[in-house]
């Protein structure tokens, strides 16, 4: 049995994923609110058959197969922009956008005024206040100051109150690209959550650890690789040796 | 393999990084200008195995699927409409807006441009205009025996003739805000053209609300911060680096692969 071949293969298989994973955390280092993502492996116990009477114990096989994906929850570092529609977020809570799929959360408070004068997101989705309505900003208005409660004012006068949700389990959340989550959890009110105008929340990629990671995963790679390649040769030897015929 | 292709959209997004902080260094010294800044987001995600799917009859579900990610992609360049540093000239038509409000510009072809590049000049017929000589909205012409031009906070005009002690009253800057200036179109020379996304041009004069005050004798240097600048150019590179380690990385091991008998 080509056993120990397959072990290496979900070996490889698995560090392919955790390449394309890593790849993708550092091409999101710079990208506003990214949260970085680690792959989760199991064990995958396979029986070996045709063992049978040969064999003193019947063993498993032990494979390697991606089990999950989780996002690293840890706050981005605050960048400043000066611009007043900018707005980080700062604890566990997201900002709520409008789709036609339903409530989508983001943290990627790059915030700007579409043609009828909503605020929405970098995807053009509104952003949602505490009444689930679009935040529409009067005609005229020249000073909108967001505060660390979400609430909103045009110059002075107060406009309306940005939702800002959270959740019991942040890692259910969905990916969708563009910086949007979607969940089918009940979102709560958040509680420790505040916003900060005038700034941004980078990526909380750490550039050095995902590069240690990368030589890593190449070197793990390479060892699996070589592993097959001996496999392969001691197959190769016995099949000489075995078959030879004595003249 | 998928790494081959995030890493080029990281890399060609790190580009984009540093193509915007070099015009932003390049106009370092640009009366007027402001910075711009690069947005990135992520591009869409690809489920191998569906979070919140169901693992068994028993109704458990999949607590954190598998979700692979295709890189980045740029969201957006905007401006940041931060005040730039003042900077003494004594030009008596030299006027700096400080606080919000852009002047308004005739062009050419009769639209209205808005800018808050104050150096302005004289054309022939007295008429105050921009560096290219278009024409600002506001003021009458300057007569010809106008012996000195004072602007107040205000951005009246005025005008003292020779031989007269009364200066002569030329009219008032009419000024331009916008609710979202970030959402401006940049057409070079210092100006901006007004677009849905702006939000509706406030027409009003300097000083009044929503309005920031003129300075004459001053400019309003480029908002750039040199230092941030450079910070983040480098930052870009290494970026850009390590994007291209990825892919020599996913090469290697694509190599280690065809080397397999």
């Amino acid at each position: 049995m080509e056993n120990s071949l397959y072990a290496g293969l979900s070996y490889q298989m698995a560090l392919r994923r955790e390449m394309d994973i890593v790849s993708n955390n550092v091409a999101n280092m710079n990208t506003t609110g990214f949260k970085g993502q680690r792959p989760l492996f199991l064990e995958y116990l396979a029986e070996v058959d045709g063992g049978g009477a040969l064999s003193m114990h019947q063993d498993a096989l032990s494979m390697v197969i991606d089990h999950g994906v989780a996002h690293d929850l840890s706050q981005g570092d605050m960048i400043r922009t000066g611009n007043p529609l900018d707005v980080a977020v700062e604890g566990d809570g997201y900002l709520v956008v409008g789709s036609d799929g339903g409530p989508r959360y983001t943290r990627h408070g790059k915030l700007a005024l579409d043609i009828d004068r909503r605020l929405v997101d970098p995807n053009g989705l509104p952003v949602l206040d505490d009444g689930d309505q679009p935040v529409i900003v009067p005609a005229g208005a020249n000073e909108i100051a967001i505060r660390a409660d979400g609430s909103i004012t045009a110059d002075g006068l107060p406009l309306a109150t940005l939702k800002l949700v959270e959740f019991d389990d942040r890692q259910e959340l969905i990916s969708l690209g563009g910086g949007l989550y979607a969940s089918n959890q009940v979102p709560a009110e958040a509680e420790d959550t505040r916003l900060v105008q005038g700034m941004i929340e980078g990526s909380n990629v750490e550039p050095i650890v995902e590069m240690t990671r990368m030589i890593d995963v190449m070197r793990r790679y390479q060892s699996a690789q070589s592993l097959m390649e001996r496999e392969d040769e001691r197959l190769r030897e016995a099949i000489r040796r075995l078959g030879a015929v004595e003249a | 393999m998928r790494s081959l292709s995030i890493g080029a959209t990281g890399m060609l997004a790190q580009q984009l990084n540093v193509e915007v902080l070099s015009n932003n260094i390049a106009n370092m010294t640009t009366t007027g200008y402001k910075r711009q800044r690069a947005e990135f987001q992520d591009l869409l995600y690809q489920s191998l195995r569906r979070v919140g799917s169901q693992s068994s009859d028993a109704g458990t579900i999949v607590p954190a699927g598998v979700q692979v990610g295709a890189g980045v992609q740029a969201a957006a360049v905007y401006r940041i409409h931060e005040q730039g540093n003042m900077q003494v000239t004594d030009n008596p038509l030299d006027t700096a807006i400080s606080g919000r409000g852009f002047y308004q510009v005739e062009l050419p072809d009769g639209q209205t441009a808005y800018t808050r590049a104050g150096s302005f000049q004289l054309s022939p017929q007295g008429e105050i205009v921009t560096a290219d000589g278009y024409r600002v909205v506001g003021p009458a012409p300057v007569p010809d025996e106008a012996v000195q031009i004072s602007i107040n906070e205000s951005g009246q005009v005025m005008a003292a003739l020779d031989g007269q002690v009364e200066p002569v009253d030329l009219g008032q800057f009419e000024m331009a805000s916008f609710a979202n200036e970030t959402g401006l179109e940049a057409i070079g020379d210092n100006l901006f053209l007004e677009t849905p996304a702006a939000g509706d041009v406030v027409v009003g004069t300097a000083g009044q609300q929503g309005f920031g005050t003129i300075k004459q004798g001053m400019v309003e240097n480029s908002n750039v911060n040199i230092v941030s600048e450079i910070t983040q150019l480098i930052s870009a590179q290494r970026a850009y680096e390590m994007n291209s380690k990825v892919i020599t990385t996913t090469d290697e091991m694509m190599r280690s692969v065809s080397t397999l008998r």
